[in-house]
């Protein structure tokens, strides 16, 4: 077999190249030609002498951008926003499929499966309409703060609140959804290792501590590079929607100045500077942890 | 793996937000089919060979019917065109803008919602419409436009769009809707000075008409503090009861922001006030626009907006009686200040510009504009409000459609208005009534609030700084919000004015005074 699946030579591998070209022409059409697109970036681009006869700019757009006073504001709200996400929500996936996997009736386990994914299918529309009824001004919780304690609490109006009520409703909407992998990766833990621990007499919590945990580690290290990949985006309708002029010091982040300023002012190369921007300190990111995982004796992501 | 795909998508941040938004929107526009035959070019004055035209526009509401529908028919044989419209909704509206700018030639005609903006301005120098100077000038209807309005859009003294024409009075947001049924209920006249309406708002807080707590005096709503400062929307009438300015006024050569005067202050007094006594929504901070403060109003609990004479409408009162069968709106035409200040905004008298993308070729302009002069003419008034006889409308008296139901049906399906691209030039166009007597009460108000209109002097001049620093009125707005709701105190708002005042502000300022005393040697 070994053999069979080690040609040598061109004449003998074209069939495997012929499989595989759809895929690279697909990568190379849809994802290499468009990157041709970043040099907007270093240009003053104008939809109507299109993208060759702009005018050259160098590293004027970077320079503005660098040089807001609100750029380090931006990149904190964003980074506070990623690593909230990341010490919290994260995390509490984990745990949400660890007390998934630990459910012995396989009837209650599917149920409960089921119901933790639900919410993930709403859009955030919905979800900015059940937090306002909640915790907006009027809402439920505040109509009983107010009969209870007489006074209001400012939930969606104040900077304080924003973050919270972010990783909130992140964790709502799509913590059941990110149980998926971990379960998957749980299933795939051998049940000897159980039994044996039974054996030397070994509780439940040591069992998640010494099997269950240790199991899913290189799963948990994928996931958080993966995530980590992602921090400089935000989830751009969730902050879109929770933002006012209340919260505005919290809640302003990257993907809505490139919203405010590339789009609703046409200013497309402005636009793709900040994109480009966040691709490149994504890039540094992921190559940083993956570094950090592979120095861990872990596997890392390539 | 995956983390080579990262690289790539990294290219059109923007592109991929504008799809994100589109979808979210819902808003899959198909296009209105057309397929006017060309036999009806018969009877037209063009005359020669059809012309096809493809327009985006803004939709409020539902779109037309796609399908079989007479009323885009009727047009198109009327007019000689292949008529292809896409509505796209009022809240994805800037989103679709900016791509169809972007994709270039996709459009033959395109309406600029911002009217002269910044944006506007920018692309017309970027080379991205037609000249239209030339064509308007043998147009019958076109050119029936006021001169102000023209001035008005003229980029460079050159006509790069064509305008919609509105009222110049008051625009959305010019008068004070109020519930009729409850002011009667306690024996108070329709509110004529800011006092009378604080003191039927205070009314209402204590009463309570619509039970168990739930009402509330005024809806208004609030700003993100990107593209305005101050603290809350839909509050025109009361601003210019205290003697705001119409966002800006000239005093002895200097231009003087709203915020910068005395009045501003008393007018946050106001609603500071106001909102301790619990007269506005308290969710008015987290409401985004004036539809939903309009819909608080039309579900029965809020006593109180601010819209202007079309939201007088039966179809609103139809709705408000589904929940109170009582409900009566009245309109409080010009409120009126303790030292008799009182207006409403003059504007620029039209809304959203038509401008013809630079890749549309030069022989079919003239076409494009010739449509839009048909599009405002007389038969095409009558139509936009009676639809083709015989299928929307039996008859057509005194501005009014004589409907059966089944042909109100029809209209509303088909809704001929949404064709008629270009609307004539009539004073009246917010009054749309069907009901005789709510159309002579809109024609009213109108005639009243044309004798108060409050002029910005830079109303036609755009700020280069401004369109660089959205951002500029940030932190005003929540320091402003902040001292209404009664958690900040006047300083914290008097040194953000005084900052913008040294800062930005002056810049502003400068850049629209430069325009303004060009233009007035």
């Amino acid at each position: 077999m070994q053999r069979i699946l080690r040609p040598k030579r061109f004449n003998q591998l074209w069939p495997f190249y012929l499989l595989a070209a759809p895929g690279i022409l697909y990568f190379v059409i849809f994802h290499y030609i468009p990157m041709s697109g970043l040099m907007l970036a270093f240009k003053e681009y104008s939809p109507f002498k299109g993208l060759i006869n702009s005018s050259w700019v160098g590293l004027d757009n970077f320079r503005q951008f660098f040089g807001t006073s609100d750029f380090y504001i931006l990149l904190k709200n964003t980074l506070l926003i990623s690593l909230l996400n990341l010490v919290i929500y994260f995390p509490f996936t984990i745990i949400l499929s660890l007390l998934l996997n630990e459910l012995r009736l396989k009837v209650f386990k599917r149920v409960s499966q089921t119901i933790v994914y639900l919410p993930h299918f709403l859009s955030w529309v919905v979800i900015y309409g059940i937090t306002i009824s909640f915790f907006g001004p009027s809402g439920v919780i505040n109509h009983y703060f107010t009969e209870w304690f007489g006074g209001s609490a400012n939930f969606l109006v104040s900077n304080e609140w924003f973050r919270p009520l972010v990783i909130f409703q992140s964790i709502w909407k799509d913590a059941g959804w990110g149980t998926i992998i971990f379960l998957a990766a749980l299933a795939g833990i051998n049940p000897e290792q159980y039994e044996a621990a039974k054996v030397d007499g070994a509780n439940r919590f040591q069992n998640i501590w010494h099997i269950t945990l240790p199991g899913i580690k290189s799963t948990i290290v994928i996931l958080l590079l993966l995530r980590l990949g992602s921090s400089m985006d935000s989830n751009f309708m969730q902050i879109f929607l929770m933002t006012n002029s209340l919260n505005l010091d919290v809640s302003n982040v990257f993907d809505l100045f490139v919203y405010h300023i590339g789009l609703e002012q046409f200013n497309y190369s402005f636009a793709i500077t900040v994109g480009m921007f966040k691709s490149v300190a994504s890039l540094i990111l992921v190559l940083g942890a993956n570094y950090a995982a592979k120095l861990l004796g872990e596997e890392g992501i390539f | 793996m995956n983390f080579k795909r990262k690289l790539v998508p990294l290219v059109a941040t923007a592109a991929l937000m504008v799809t994100t938004l589109a979808g979210c929107s819902g808003s899959n526009n198909s296009a209105a089919e057309s397929s006017a035959s060309p036999e009806g070019a018969a009877k037209t004055e063009t005359g020669s060979k059809t012309a096809s035209i493809k327009a985006m526009t803004i939709l409020f509401g539902n779109p037309p019917a796609t399908e079989n529908n007479k009323a885009l028919e009727d047009l198109e044989k009327r007019g000689n065109v292949d008529l292809d419209v896409t509505f796209v909704p009022s809240e994805a509206y800037t989103d679709k803008l900016s791509v169809a700018v972007s994709a270039g030639n996709s459009y033959d005609l395109l309406l600029m919602d911002g009217g002269k903006d910044d944006k506007f301005s920018n692309l017309v120098k970027m080379g991205a419409f037609h000249d239209l100077t030339p064509y308007i000038e043998k147009t019958k209807n076109i050119s029936k436009i006021d001169d102000t309005v023209w001035n008005g859009i003229k980029v460079d003294g050159k006509v790069y769009g064509i305008p919609r024409p509105r009222g110049l009075y008051g625009g959305g947001e010019a008068n004070i809707l109020i519930r009729k049924d409850w002011l009667d209920k306690y024996n108070l006249a329709v509110p004529k000075t800011v006092d009378e309406l604080t003191n039927a708002l205070a009314v209402f807080k204590e009463k309570d008409p619509a039970g168990g707590g739930k009402t509330i005096p005024f809806s208004i709503y609030g700003v993100d503090g990107i593209n305005s400062p101050g603290p809350f929307a839909g509050v025109a009438p009361i601003q210019f009861a205290f003697g705001v300015p119409n966002i800006w006024k000239l005093d002895n050569g200097n231009a003087v922001r709203d915020f910068q005067t005395p009045e501003y202050k008393a007018f946050l007094e106001w609603l500071k006030d106001s909102w301790s006594k619990g007269l506005i929504d308290k969710d008015a901070p987290v409401l985004k626009n004036q539809g939903q403060a309009r819909s608080k109003f039309l579900a029965g609990t809020a006593g109180a907006f601010v819209g202007n004479v079309s939201d007088m409408a039966e179809t609103n009162i139809e709705k408000l009686k589904q929940t109170d069968p009582n409900a009566e709106i009245a309109i409080v035409d010009v409120l009126e200040g303790a030292n008799g200040q009182k207006g409403v905004a003059l504007l620029g008298g039209y809304y959203g510009l038509w401008a013809i993308p630079s890749s549309v070729k030069e022989d079919k302009v003239q076409q494009i504009v010739d449509f839009l002069d048909f599009s405002a003419s007389e038969e095409n008034v009558a139509f936009s409000k009676a639809g083709v006889a015989g299928i929307h409308s039996s008859d057509f008296k005194d501005g009014i459609a004589v409907q059966t139901e089944e042909q109100k049906k029809q209209y509303d399906l088909d809704k001929p208005s949404q064709f008629v691209l270009e609307n004539r030039v009539d004073p009246y166009v917010y009054a749309g009534s069907k009901d005789p007597e709510i159309l002579k009460a809109q024609r009213a108000t109108l005639d009243a609030i044309s004798k108060v209109g409050i002029e910005n002097p830079f109303l036609s001049y755009n700020s280069a700084t401004a369109s660089k620093n959205p951002d500029s009125y940030k932190k005003m707005s929540a320091v402003m919000t902040k001292y209404v709701l009664g958690e900040g105190t006047w300083d914290d708002v008097q040194k953000e004015i005084d900052a913008w005042t040294n800062g930005t502000g002056a810049q502003i300022a400068k850049d629209l005074l430069d325009q303004y005393n060009a233009e007035h040697k």
